[in-house]
């Protein structure tokens, strides 16, 4: 009888519990849509410049993230996508954010520039605190035209927070202030028109009151800017007319388009090939210096990482694990998965017989534990890894690393 | 398109040369040579070490047809591969897109008929070969692809795809398959509860996993690895990576490694070929190659690689232009749009492949005058 | 995201470093075809739609069986009283007198008889049960859709079929013939058809299934277009290819790789194409080519109105109903055809 009643609750708790159950499902459901329906209430309010207006923690930067949540709802669960991530981006610089698939990094950006898929994805809290340049404007809500200069206006700086500002505000800063390179330079040209159609009209958006000339004009300053030789042809060609790494360099002439003061680059040379990949990043390494503002780099490639940034952002399973400028970052990784990161791809100059790799595969997103959540793959795994999930600690002044390796060290030194 | 106009012009600048060249004339000549050298490879005897021999393997696609079915525009995809490969050995293939490095692996499976050009694998020569002779053979020889979401079918069990090859070829007694399959899952690093579940539970690294458990299921001589790292994360990378060196070690297995990764290539291979619009431009040993690249290509492609160093010392070679589409290659030699010591002779010539030193091919211009 | 399912961890299980035990463990997945059937059933339409089909069966096939008081063509003959009343006005010597004229007529049949215990929905304008031949007409509906649709599928898989896997001349003539099909009109070549039915005196039960021939006949390139276009588009999926690699025989690949994973569109197309089916056949029959009286059909059930206009007007208990069916059985086949369609390819919702 006891065994038989034993049999029957191991059966339950392990057979059965394979599968949500309806009601489960249910509950998930029900959750999920009073959370989702609050935050898009949220989202698509009216409210006052003043509501979303805040004041940078370091003047020195122009996007500030801090603590933010974009969750997924889905039916299965919250899919923590991003869990609490926090960097800045200093001015005039190249930030580098280098993690796996999954692991938050575009979500992030996409947060930023509130491109995420509602009603299932939202910007759950935490602030994204922006400072923009904007015309100054008089009391009618006219821009202000600078003495001396013509065609240019007063400018004024203002902070935004983004993760607070209604759905039909943000293109103050969309496009115009921050402006995005994707992927995949395939689709994210329109086919049915022109290179200089689609160039112009950025102008056309941004600009108030630019003529046609205007804007070919600095259509063509564009296209030169990118390197593209023959800019009065591609200028007329459609996108499908281009290769890769032309279309890529017209995204990033269309990102230019309106003076940015954030550029954000998402994978913008996984899609190429190694020798045009070579061509974009020069492009960038060149744009970088000449550009008044700084960019944002997501990548999984630490090869273009090291090249490029000069502060990196390591993340995993939707959490900043180890931040720091790129010297730290590759010649001091603290972090074991930053470590485990550089030491399992193969370079140029290595020689041994078998790779480092991390065992294991990224945790599931939804039910994350609450202790670390690199403990199952993790070498130097320690007791206390099973404990909470570790705090940011601060090692040198711009080096931050949550692992419980290096909280005693902290706490001892 | 615009670009290789472009690019066209830019070329003009190089120092202009007496010599007139007679295109037609010039394609006729290296046609008649090279049809006589293939004539006269051919018929060579098979090299009885070698696993794998491929000689001057073509591949063609027809792009436009008349009517009446006769191809007036094709797309050489494969153009004139010729290599050896013996047991135990990893050739890595490395170029870029277009480069038909995809085609060649398939065409040596005889997954796309060849046009032209031997593929003799273990001593017989299977480029003639009927699908039913084929069906024979095809246990010994494999395929592990880049996607590993599309190559395993979504509706079968990770058992049930393991074992379906294993009971068609009939490997081991019909008792005996499972006790089988789950032996090659555990030496794959599979755990044996997924033998019942479905591909979709799993993430790409496993499937990659089960996509080679499946291709080594039938003990296979040759392995031709396409891409099987490019769709995977780093950290998951070099899990996959180590398993086919392991699994190299343990089965006696020849790789040829299809990558455009060249750290990778490096890490895995033995041997290296490095093709450019469907051609070969070099081809030796690891080292030869990583020590002393010949072609212009080759040290362009070395120096395109980012370097996880911050402080490493930039001396890039970065290539001008973009691939030229390889349904139009240019005349001569395919990469004289790109190459930084382009010469006239380059324009209209097409570089003989060559050894240049023992085992170490190349094909060149530059590498004559030298 | 993936159909994650996840087993709650035992709190008492996650002790200090047990890599022994992945995490992966607890999760598990369904099998596709669970996965299928928990997102149709998920969907409110699709169970409505399940509930409508459903019913619709039970009703007409097994009706019958359990009603027998009436029979499709059995009239009802219990007799009616009609009466008339009239009223006119007639003066005499100055007097104005009101005559009232009740008539009374005895009738054969009981026809146009309200719903009452006897008749549940009434009877029509000849005195069959409305109720009863609603059934048959279900029936003849239902046998003649699925039989069509039956024959569509499987010619337009073997068609199909035959010109996606083996391609080139094969393909290019069967995709013509499919062509040609396609240019057809249908309703006018119906009528033509119907016309030569009628002159050769065919039964008035069978003229129905001709009909429905003719209909599959010039139907089928559809669903061989479907089933070539994913036979390209599977072939060039890697597992095919790794298939072919693994030396398997064609027929293995046709009937274990191939044809399992053409189903669900094939199931979708089909459960749509019912819908399809059970309107053409309702619009022949209202058009008077398809079932003719005295047997029943819905379509010859509405097309009542058409010769009566005091029944659109005052006898709804006579067309009504059929409407209702007809309507019931596109939309619950359609529902279902959705839900299988959102079940098989979640990626198509949204």
């Amino acid at each position: 009888m006891d065994k038989q009643e034993k049999k029957n609750m191991t059966k339950a708790s392990k057979g059965d519990k394979h599968y949500l159950t309806g009601k489960e499902i249910r509950a998930i459901a029900k959750a999920n849509a009073k959370e989702m329906k609050a935050l898009e209430k949220y989202k698509n309010r009216k409210a006052e410049e003043s509501e979303f207006l805040t004041e940078m923690k370091d003047d020195g930067n122009i996007l500030e993230i801090d603590d933010l949540h974009t969750f997924f709802y889905t039916e299965q669960g919250v899919v923590k996508a991003v869990n609490g991530v926090s960097y800045d981006v200093p001015k005039n610089s190249v930030v580098g954010v280098v993690g796996e698939s999954g692991c938050g990094k575009s979500v992030t950006s996409m947060s930023v520039m509130r491109l995420i898929q509602g009603p299932t994805g939202q910007i759950k809290s935490g602030s994204i605190r922006f400072k923009s340049r904007e015309m100054k404007l008089d009391e009618k809500g006219n821009p202000i035209p600078k003495a001396g200069a013509e065609g240019e206006y007063e400018m004024v700086d203002k902070i935004y927070d983004i993760a607070k500002m209604p759905i039909r505000e943000i293109h103050r800063i969309r496009g115009k202030q921050i402006a995005m390179i994707f992927q995949e330079p395939m689709t994210s040209l329109n086919p049915v028109f022109t290179i200089g159609q689609q160039l112009d009209e950025v102008t056309f958006i941004h600009k108030p009151g630019a003529t046609k000339e205007m804007a070919k004009a600095k259509s063509m300053e564009m296209l030169d800017k990118v390197g593209i030789a023959m800019p009065e042809r591609v200028y007329k060609a459609f996108p499908h007319e281009l290769s890769g790494g032309m279309r890529q360099r017209v995204m990033i002439a269309m990102a230019l388009a309106a003076d940015p003061r954030l550029i954000i680059a998402d994978e913008p040379t996984t899609a190429l090939d190694v020798t045009i990949q070579a061509q974009i990043l020069d492009l960038l390494r060149d744009l970088k210096d000449k550009i008044d503002g700084s960019i944002l780099l997501i990548t999984h490639d630490l090869g273009v990482i090291a090249e490029m940034a000069d502060y990196v952002v390591v993340m995993y399973a939707g959490k900043v694990i180890e931040k720091g400028t790129v010297r730290e970052i590759f010649q001091n990784p603290l972090h074991p998965y930053t470590v485990g990161l550089q030491k399992s791809k193969p370079t140029m100059n290595l020689d041994c017989k078998t790779l480092y790799n991390i065992p294991g595969n990224v945790p599931n997103p939804i039910n994350m534990p609450d202790y670390c959540y690199f403990k199952e793959r993790c070498a130097k795994c320690t007791k206390k890894c099973s404990g909470d999930y570790p705090e940011m600690v601060q090692v040198s002044p711009t080096h931050f690393v949550a692992c419980h390796l290096y909280d005693e060290e902290n706490k001892n030194g | 398109m615009a670009d290789e106009k472009v690019i066209a012009s830019a070329g003009e600048n190089v120092a202009e040369s007496a010599v007139v060249y007679d295109d037609a004339a010039l394609a006729a000549e290296y046609q008649e040579k090279r049809r006589k050298q293939i004539e006269e490879d051919c018929k060579k005897p098979f090299d009885p070490e070698a696993v794998l021999e491929v000689r001057h393997l073509r591949k063609c696609f027809p792009l436009k047809k008349t009517v009446t079915g006769k191809v007036t525009q094709e797309l050489i995809a494969v153009d004139d591969v010729s290599f050896k490969l013996h047991k135990g050995e990893t050739l890595g293939i490395v170029g870029e897109s277009g480069c038909g490095k995809t085609t060649m692996g398939r065409a040596i499976l005889k997954l796309h008929q060849p046009t032209g050009g031997q593929i003799i694998f273990d001593g017989k020569d299977i480029t003639n070969y009927k699908s039913k002779q084929m069906r024979e053979i095809r246990k010994e020889m494999q395929i592990i692809f880049q996607d590993p979401y599309s190559s395993l079918p979504p509706r079968s069990t990770v058992g049930g795809i393991l074992s379906e090859p294993v009971q068609v070829h009939k490997i081991v007694p019909k008792d005996q398959i499972k006790n089988y399959v789950l032996n090659l899952m555990d030496r794959c690093g599979l755990r044996d509860y997924y033998y019942e579940r479905y591909p979709h539970e799993f993430s790409g690294g496993q499937r990659q996993r089960i996509c080679i458990a499946r291709a080594l299921s039938v003990n296979p001589k040759l392995v031709i690895c396409d891409e099987p790292v490019s769709a995977l994360d780093v950290s998951i990378q070099a899990q996959i990576i180590n398993l086919l060196k392991k699994l190299q070690n343990e089965m006696d297995l020849t790789y040829v490694f299809i990558s455009h990764d060249l750290s990778v290539v490096k890490f895995i291979s033995d041997k290296i070929g490095v093709m450019y619009l469907g051609a070969m431009m070099e081809f030796g040993t690891k080292d030869a190659i990583f020590s002393n690249p010949l072609h212009p290509y080759t040290q362009a492609l070395f120096s395109a690689v980012p370097n996880p160093d911050p402080d490493a010392k930039m001396n890039r070679v970065v290539l001008k232009g973009d691939i030229p589409s390889p349904a139009n290659p240019p005349k001569g030699c395919r990469f004289h749009t790109r190459c930084p010591y382009a010469k006239e002779i380059c324009k209209h010539v097409t570089p003989e492949y060559k050894e240049y030193e023992p085992g170490h091919f190349a094909a060149c211009h530059k590498l004559d005058e030298e | 995201m993936d159909e994650l399912e996840i087993k709650q961890d035992d709190a008492q299980e996650q002790e200090v470093v047990d890599t022994d035990v992945p995490l992966d463990k607890n999760v598990k997945l369904m099998s596709p075809g669970r996965m299928v059937a928990r997102r149709f059933f998920r969907s409110k339409l699709s169970i409505i739609g399940l509930i409508m089909v459903i019913s619709l069966f039970v009703f007409s096939f097994l009706g019958p069986l359990v009603y027998t008081r009436w029979g499709e063509i059995e009239l009802d003959e219990s007799g009616k009283t009609e009466y008339a009343v009239g009223s006119f006005t007639h003066t005499v010597n100055g007097v104005e007198y009101t005559i009232h004229q009740t008539t009374e007529t005895h009738l054969k049949d009981n026809f146009l008889s309200p719903p009452s215990s006897e008749h549940i929905l009434g009877t029509d304008d000849q005195g069959y049960d409305i109720f009863v031949r609603l059934m048959y007409g279900g029936r003849i509906s239902l046998i003649v859709s699925f039989l069509s649709v039956f024959l569509i599928t499987i010619i337009g898989v073997i068609m199909g079929g035959i010109s996606g896997y083996f391609g080139g001349a094969i393909d290019n003539i069967i995709m013509r013939i499919c062509d040609i099909l396609m240019c057809l009109p249908g309703v006018p070549i119906l009528l033509i058809i119907s016309t030569i039915l009628d002159s050769s005196n065919i039964d008035a039960k069978y003229r129905i299934y001709l009909l429905m021939i003719y209909l599959t006949f010039i139907s089928w390139p559809g669903v061989a277009r479907l089933v070539r276009g994913q036979i390209l588009f599977l072939r060039e999926q890697e597992y095919m290819v790794a298939a072919e690699a693994m030396g398997y025989s064609t027929s293995r690949k046709i009937f274990k790789h191939l044809v399992p994973n053409v189903m669900p569109q094939l199931i979708v197309q089909m459960s749509l194409s019912l819908g399809s089916m059970i309107l053409y056949e309702a619009t022949l029959s209202y058009l008077n080519l398809g079932v003719k009286a005295p047997y029943a059909a819905w379509g010859t059930m509405i097309n009542i109105i058409s010769t009566n206009q005091d029944i659109l007007q005052n006898h709804w208990y006579v067309w009504m109903p059929a409407g209702v069916c007809i309507v019931i059985a596109v939309l619950g086949f359609n529902f279902v055809g959705d839900g299988l369609r959102d079940a098989l390819d979640p990626k198509a919702r949204r």
